[in-house]
């Protein structure tokens, strides 16, 4: 049968008409080979469009049909669908050219883009009389989701689609779910607390039947495809029986352990106590109370500590009245200090340690870089505490296997560090603090119980009185082409709930300055919120600010005034840096863990920017919340209930169409030399040792083309991307 | 010689490259007209024969685009690209065609930018390299 082609050129409005001579293309494709019928139109992927194409499928008995519109990752589906209702195998009877986003919109000449549209066409119309029927595999779903990030979005999608009666796994890396989110103080613009609304969510995931928790674990890999993935999880071990334990932080509260003493695995420390001769009055306090019996010395002189004897639990230190005693290593230097990352650093936890006391799962986790018990087996205070004999040594890591058929990656984001911005004096001045330890500050369950108090100079673990002053330098890492050229989007907006909140707890007169390059107030009674906190007395400077120096007790920050064009000097005694949202430091191994593209800003690249905006570029695999970019909460909560919507539109479904692009093996030209099976990612080749040739699992295999790109004699191919159509294409592109 | 346009043909992958050109589009970076794109899934699958073929047919020169290593969307096939490419590149001599016409390129999805100064660095390197025996013989008619 001969063939007969019909082709298609789309205006797109002007998009592609502007600079292809559109109608001039049509003409001089209806002379080429095999087309019978040759038009332009307005919009080939509007109704009228598809209809026309299906239309004249019939009226002039086309066998194929080709579209030059277009990128084929937009609307190839859209043009497959009409050539199946006009009676076609889409993968047979079409193909499609692009020559909007690869000619009209990237060529400033009109007569080179109408020669380059003239010439991809003609590629087209050689290629599609090559292809051939395929029929998408229909695959059963597995209907169990995975998410990945206990944050307000990974609990939210899991709420959800739990509530729809699936199956979820919740891996989270941190010991406890919440995420950043339960770190906040009071949350924008309706004021309400960020644990109020936030702990009944984590208890909702801690008790629903169909969630299965796994926290402090990291996913390792994956395989398989969309509705029929296997991932690997490892379980880090806590060193607490979770059956037994009641959570009750006894032996948190025992722990006397605050440095990690056992850094890299080391099961004896390099560090040891020591006490300062010409501080120590001999009081002999540390002496009296030493479980070990280790410090000795006379009264009113100085005492020594026996390093063979003394375990480093560190009490002597906490005892000492005089500041007496340290603890280095032989070079003089002292450890790592354990800092509580839920506190945001602010102050130190323990080597047992419950992130915060609405924790889920309610219950501990022992640091084995820190433990003593844990490396020597001495110490042993938390298991003295414990009643339920819940602290276990011999615990080990932990592997398990989990199926699921759809994928969450809501892997949250990192606040900035702003240290290397020296100009802003943060590791410098202990009043300079970032927006996570700000918040952290003012939350109640955070140090100073909600109270927002300056450090003490001299010691920053301690927290002195309210401030009277306070500057808030807005866009710190963001809007700055040395750091984000991206807007962070909530920075605005938590700085002037801090505003308001230093207003209400330290008092109005409290002077409050904002240093701003835009208000962006964009949302939901956002603007409102503005100019309510404007009202209370909040002084607003549109410029930013460029350097805090130190100056005495005070902070004294330097701006530009752009609305009234001056340098301006303010002395204040507290500064709290906005910082940036960044992808978080292993967005990248995640990314490739999942086969998840990454963008320009270094975040979860999503499918389409308006139409996709939960889907990757790895069917099955969706993202949602601030791993994607910077977002607020209610547009993360949003997200992650589309994400949720995806997953629940697979398993619902429970059947899933995968593409037939994958590659096949001809058995009559196959030599058996077996190279393509060592060649293969995904382990989708084997060899039929009766047939003496190989064979490809087309269920594993993606279609990726290392075999069919290698093979020597030829005998791999990836279906709709055979030799023949990619040099039909080739050659119709040269010889025109 | 002044007139002399080459031709450029791009093998992209469609998950880095493709998608970087499309991005190009969408940014409206504009490159000269000469490049080509022919998309194929992974930069892995491009059979040598193709690039040989696209050179026979009078190619001036030829880029293959893929994600950049340990990006690639189905594991490594960018890498087995760049196996090929370097023994590719001791063929094309055996042919007669100058290694410098044939680019390997990691052009991420996110960076229509790089295509775009891709796209015209390789252009004028190619117009100064002038066109190759075949397109000569072709222009020569």
């Amino acid at each position: 049968m001969s063939e007969r082609i019909g082709f298609y050129i789309c205006h797109c409005g002007v998009n592609i008409a502007y600079r292809v001579r559109v109608k001039e293309v049509a003409e001089a494709m209806a002379l080429a080979p095999n087309v019978v019928v040759s038009r332009d139109y307005l919009f080939m992927c509007s109704d009228p469009g598809q209809e026309l194409i299906e239309k004249d499928i019939k009226e002039y008995d086309l066998t194929r049909v080709v579209v030059a519109s277009c990128s084929p990752r937009m609307h190839e589906k859209t043009f497959q669908g009409a050539c199946k209702r006009g009676g076609l195998n889409p993968y047979r009877a079409f193909h499609m050219v692009c020559v909007r986003e690869h000619v009209s919109w990237v060529t400033e000449n009109e007569d080179e883009a109408t020669k380059k549209a003239m010439i991809l066409a003609r590629a087209g119309i050689a290629r599609v009389v090559h292809q051939h029927d395929l029929f998408p595999p229909t695959f059963d779903v597995c209907s169990n989701s995975l998410i990945v990030g206990g944050g307000i979005a990974g609990m939210q999608a899991a709420l959800d689609i739990a509530s729809a009666g699936f199956k979820v796994y919740l891996v989270e890396k941190a010991p406890t779910i919440g995420g950043h989110m339960l770190q906040f103080d009071k949350t924008f613009p309706t004021l309400d607390c960020a644990a109020c609304i936030g702990t009944p969510k984590m208890v909702s995931v801690g008790q629903n039947k169909n969630i299965e928790l796994l926290s402090y674990s990291d996913v390792l890999d994956i395989s398989g495809y969309i509705g029929n993935f296997t991932v690997r999880v490892k379980k880090r071990p806590r060193y607490i029986d979770m059956n037994k334990c009641t959570g009750c932080g006894d032996c948190a509260t025992v722990c006397p352990v605050s440095y990690k003493l056992f850094p890299a695995g080391a099961k004896v420390t390099p560090y040891h106590y020591e006490i300062d001769p010409e501080k120590c009055i001999g009081c002999t306090l540390c002496a009296r109370k030493c479980p070990e019996k280790a410090i000795t010395g006379e009264k009113k002189k100085a005492h020594v500590i026996d390093a063979s004897t003394c375990i480093r639990c560190g009490l002597c230190q906490t005892l000492c009245k005089k500041d007496a005693i340290r603890i280095v290593d032989e070079e003089g230097n002292a450890p790592q200090p354990l800092l509580s990352t839920w506190d945001a650093g602010l102050v130190t936890r323990h080597a047992a340690n419950i992130a915060f006391p609405q924790a889920i799962p309610q219950a501990p986790t022992i640091d084995p870089e820190a433990c003593i018990g844990f490396n020597t087996g001495k110490c042993m205070k938390c298991v003295a505490a414990c009643k339920a004999e819940a602290i276990d040594f011999s615990q080990k890591e932990e592997i398990v296997e989990l199926n699921v058929g759809s994928c969450i990656l809501a892997t949250g984001y990192n606040p900035l560090n702003p240290s290397p911005m020296k100009e802003l004096s943060y590791d410098a001045c202990p009043n300079v603090l970032t927006n996570l330890e700000f918040e952290r500050l003012s939350n109640a369950t955070g140090p100073t119980s909600g109270k927002i108090l300056k450090r003490d100079l001299n010691n920053p673990k301690k927290f002195t009185e309210p401030p009277k002053s306070v500057a808030i330098l807005h866009c710190i890492g963001s809007r700055d082409i040395r750091y984000h050229e991206y807007c962070s989007r909530t920075c605005c907006m938590y700085a002037l709930k801090f505003a308001h909140l230093i207003k209400d707890k330290c008092g109005h007169d409290t002077e409050v300055y904002n240093f701003y390059i835009d208000m962006r107030c964009f949302g939901k009674g956002y603007e409102e919120f503005y100019k309510r906190v404007q009202s209370e007395g909040v002084r607003m400077i549109r410029g930013k600010a460029s350097e805090i120096k130190k100056s005495g007790d005070m902070l004294i920050v330097r701006a530009e005034d752009t609305l009234s064009a001056r340098i301006v000097e303010i002395p204040v005694e507290m500064a709290i840096l906005c910082t940036a949202m960044e992808p978080r430091e292993d967005l990248g191994q995640v990314a490739r863990t999942f086969g998840v593209t990454v963008g320009g800003d270094g975040f979860f690249l999503e499918e389409h920017p308006k139409l996709e905006p939960v889907s990757t570029s790895s069917s099955g695999v969706f993202i949602a919340g601030a791993c994607q970019g910077p977002k607020d909460i209610p547009d993360t909560v949003a997200q992650a209930k589309a994400a949720a919507a995806e997953c629940l539109s697979l398993s619902a479904c429970g059947k899933v169409e995968v593409s037939p692009e994958v590659s096949v093996i001809d058995p009559d030209i196959c030599v058996g030399c077996q190279i393509c099976i060592g060649l293969c990612p995904y382990g989708a080749i084997t060899f039929n040792e009766l047939k003496k040739i190989s064979e490809v699992n087309s269920a594993v295999c993606k279609g990726c083309g290392s075999c069919a790109g290698h093979c020597p004699s030829g005998a791999a191919k990836v279906q709709h991307f055979t030799d023949k159509q990619v040099l039909a294409e080739l050659d119709g592109m040269m010889f025109n | 010689m002044s007139e002399f346009e080459p031709k450029i043909v791009a093998f992209f992958c469609n998950w880095c490259t493709f998608t970087a050109a499309d991005l190009a589009g969408t940014s409206r970076l504009s490159y000269p007209h000469n490049l080509k794109i022919i998309r194929v899934m992974c930069s892995g699958m491009v059979d040598p024969k193709y690039v040989l073929k696209a050179f026979l047919n009078g190619a001036d020169g030829v880029l293959i685009g893929g994600c950049w290593p340990g990006d690639c969307h189905y594991i490594n096939g960018n890498l087995k690209a760049r196996r090929r490419v370097a023994m590719l590149t001791e063929v094309l001599r055996a042919y007669g065609i100058d290694e410098q016409r044939f680019w390997l390129r990691w052009i991420a999805a996110s960076d229509g930018n790089m295509l775009q100064k891709i796209a015209k660095d390789m252009t004028e390197k190619l117009r100064a390299m002038g066109p190759s025996a075949v397109h000569a013989a072709q222009i020569a008619g």
